[in-house]
């Protein structure tokens, strides 16, 4: 796909970003090819389908797939979910075991692994090869601390290599339980007319926490008796911190990334953290956001269990994130309505069409392993993102 | 009409009218102490499930102060709502002699210009207490409990 727009120029050298990256078809469909056609995109948890026959219906990036642990070797495969006949999608439950995949539409029937099992009254097909046509499986799929991501690209970085500093950080995450974490709990369904982005970069924005969810401030103030720390924690606490991972992944330290904890009452997960392009961690969640079209997402939010705990300490885990997160959280919806729904009636105005993405620039400083560290409500993480941005889009990052 | 039916009736048309009216803390003091406000997703199984809200009186004061601080941000503007109830029927009693009432609701709501409509089937208890019937426990399965949602801030 062709751009007519150079996606280098969508983002000054002083760190204006250009409105249309949120709005325009043409970017959205550049972004399908250059960044979810590329990148290594996670999928699913391991959890999810522990043993040989499992299968869980989800998205890679923006299409349908069936991540399937294999009947007979046990190797987990991502597969389009897209019959190879006519396209139709071939399975259509969220989770499961099955052996096969039989399309309803022709009947023609795929082992759990992909291949082509078999056409029905197939004596009219005489050169048909059957062996190409087997469900696609994505080329690459690998695992890192029990979340697998998967790749449409045949070539290209390992996932080690692609992950980079945020392992550190998917290590700590996967020992959040005392015998790790399982994602056994379902999953908050949530979508809005407006941009993916606008999802990610909300999810490690620091600086709205006070103003968007003020109503929330006042619940906390009533529950602990006083005003609530986060605010002064944000602003002053020097062990908070943002961090610009690279390869477009950010995090924020709430103190120790082993112990912290926002004192929010959102979920106990130490820190917040971005995956380039479309995974998230807040709360008590992993954040899974789907692009649709340039004005449409669905976000999908799956507690995070923990394994050897019992059903009650998991049941509270479930009550807190209920109370902030969802449909009907008393703080999710407001980074609906002002972080998605009011910027992008905003962006209907295009007279100056920029936004200005350069707080704490000055002032954030490179470590000596690479990665960029700046103060808490600093845009260092919304930086980080559109940094892996221009690079999977081709542009040159000199910024 | 049994005399407990005709009374699960009133109390069902005056909750929805007090949340139509916005009156809510009047619409608070209809539940007990003890009560659970439950909105399902999946099977319901909210141990091992995440809901869409499984409150007690608790978590639904604080859902009441959060709408009237007023810097509830997804409902400004506020949702306007009819509640449409029908199908009222008694189903018993509960081992703590509760009235167990089901309805069918149909929820229209306004904001932002759109119009969502939420169908549910709703189960109350209703505790009989020296002031009337109070609602011990409401759960309000929503048609649509399992689609991607937008915004249920508003209360059901």
């Amino acid at each position: 796909m062709s751009l007519t727009v150079d996606p280098g120029t969508l983002i000054t050298e002083d760190w204006r970003l250009h409105g249309s990256v949120y709005t325009d078809p043409e970017i959205f469909a550049a972004e399908r090819e250059r960044i979810f056609g590329k990148c290594w995109l996670y999928v699913a948890h391991e959890s999810e389908v522990r043993e040989p026959g499992d299968y869980k219906t989800t998205f890679a990036g923006t299409q349908p797939v069936i991540v399937a642990r294999g009947s007979d070797d046990g190797e987990v495969r991502v597969l389009i979910n897209r019959c190879r006949h006519r396209g139709a999608t071939v399975c259509q439950d969220e989770k499961g075991s099955a052996n096969f995949f039989r399309c309803a539409y022709h009947g023609w029937t795929y082992r759990n692994n992909g291949d082509l099992r078999g056409i029905t009254y197939d004596d009219a097909y005489t050169t048909l090869d059957r062996s190409k046509l087997g469900l696609v499986r994505l080329p690459r799929v690998d695992s890192y601390a029990g979340f697998i991501f998967a790749s449409f690209a045949e070539e290209g970085p390992s996932l080690d290599e692609y992950l980079g500093h945020a392992k550190r950080y998917l290590d700590i995450i996967a020992r959040q339980g005392p015998e790790g974490i399982r994602l056994s709990a379902g999953a908050h369904n949530l979508t809005y007319e407006g941009n993916w982005k606008l999802q990610v970069e909300n999810t490690i924005d620091n600086y709205h926490f006070g103003f968007v969810h003020r109503s929330f401030m006042e619940v906390l103030a009533e529950r602990i008796g006083q005003a609530p720390p986060i605010m002064k924690k944000i602003l002053h606490d020097p062990t908070w911190r943002t961090i610009d991972l690279g390869n477009g992944h950010a995090v924020h330290e709430f103190g120790d990334p082993e112990t912290g904890n926002n004192q929010g009452q959102l979920g106990d997960l130490p820190f917040n953290l971005i995956v380039f392009p479309n995974l998230c961690f807040v709360g008590a969640q992993l954040r899974h956001v789907l692009p649709k079209r340039a004005n449409k997402t669905v976000v999908r939010l799956y507690p995070i269990m923990h394994e050897g705990e019992s059903d009650e300490q998991n049941a509270a885990i479930l009550r807190t994130h209920e109370g902030f997160y969802g449909p009907a959280g008393m703080g999710g919806p407001d980074d609906i309505e002002i972080a998605f729904d009011r910027v992008t009636d905003g962006m209907e105005a295009t007279e100056d069409d920029w936004l200005v993405l350069s707080r704490g620039l000055e002032r954030e400083r490179r470590a000596e392993d690479g990665t960029i560290v700046g103060h808490a409500a600093d845009e260092v993480p919304q930086r980080a993102f559109y940094r892996g941005w221009l690079a999977a889009m081709g542009a040159e990052v000199n910024r | 009409m049994s005399a407990d039916l005709a009374a699960a009736y009133d109390l069902l048309v005056r909750e929805g009218e007090l949340l139509d009216d916005r009156r809510l803390q009047d619409w608070l003091a209809l539940y007990t102490d003890d009560c659970v406000y439950h909105v399902p997703q999946g099977t319901g199984d909210e141990i091992h499930h995440v809901q869409i809200a499984y409150d007690d009186k608790r978590r639904l004061s604080e859902r009441v102060l959060r709408l009237e601080s007023g810097f509830a941000y997804s409902q400004e503007p506020r949702s306007i709502t009819v509640h449409v109830i029908g199908s009222v029927r008694l189903d018993g009693e509960t081992e703590a002699g509760d009235l167990v009432v089901r309805s069918s609701q149909l929820i229209a709501e306004v904001r932002r210009g759109i119009q969502s409509d939420y169908a549910a089937r709703v189960t109350h208890h209703l505790a009989r207490t020296p002031d009337g019937l109070r609602i011990r426990r409401k759960v309000i399965r929503l048609a649509n409990a399992d689609v991607p949602l937008g915004n249920l801030t508003f209360l059901l």
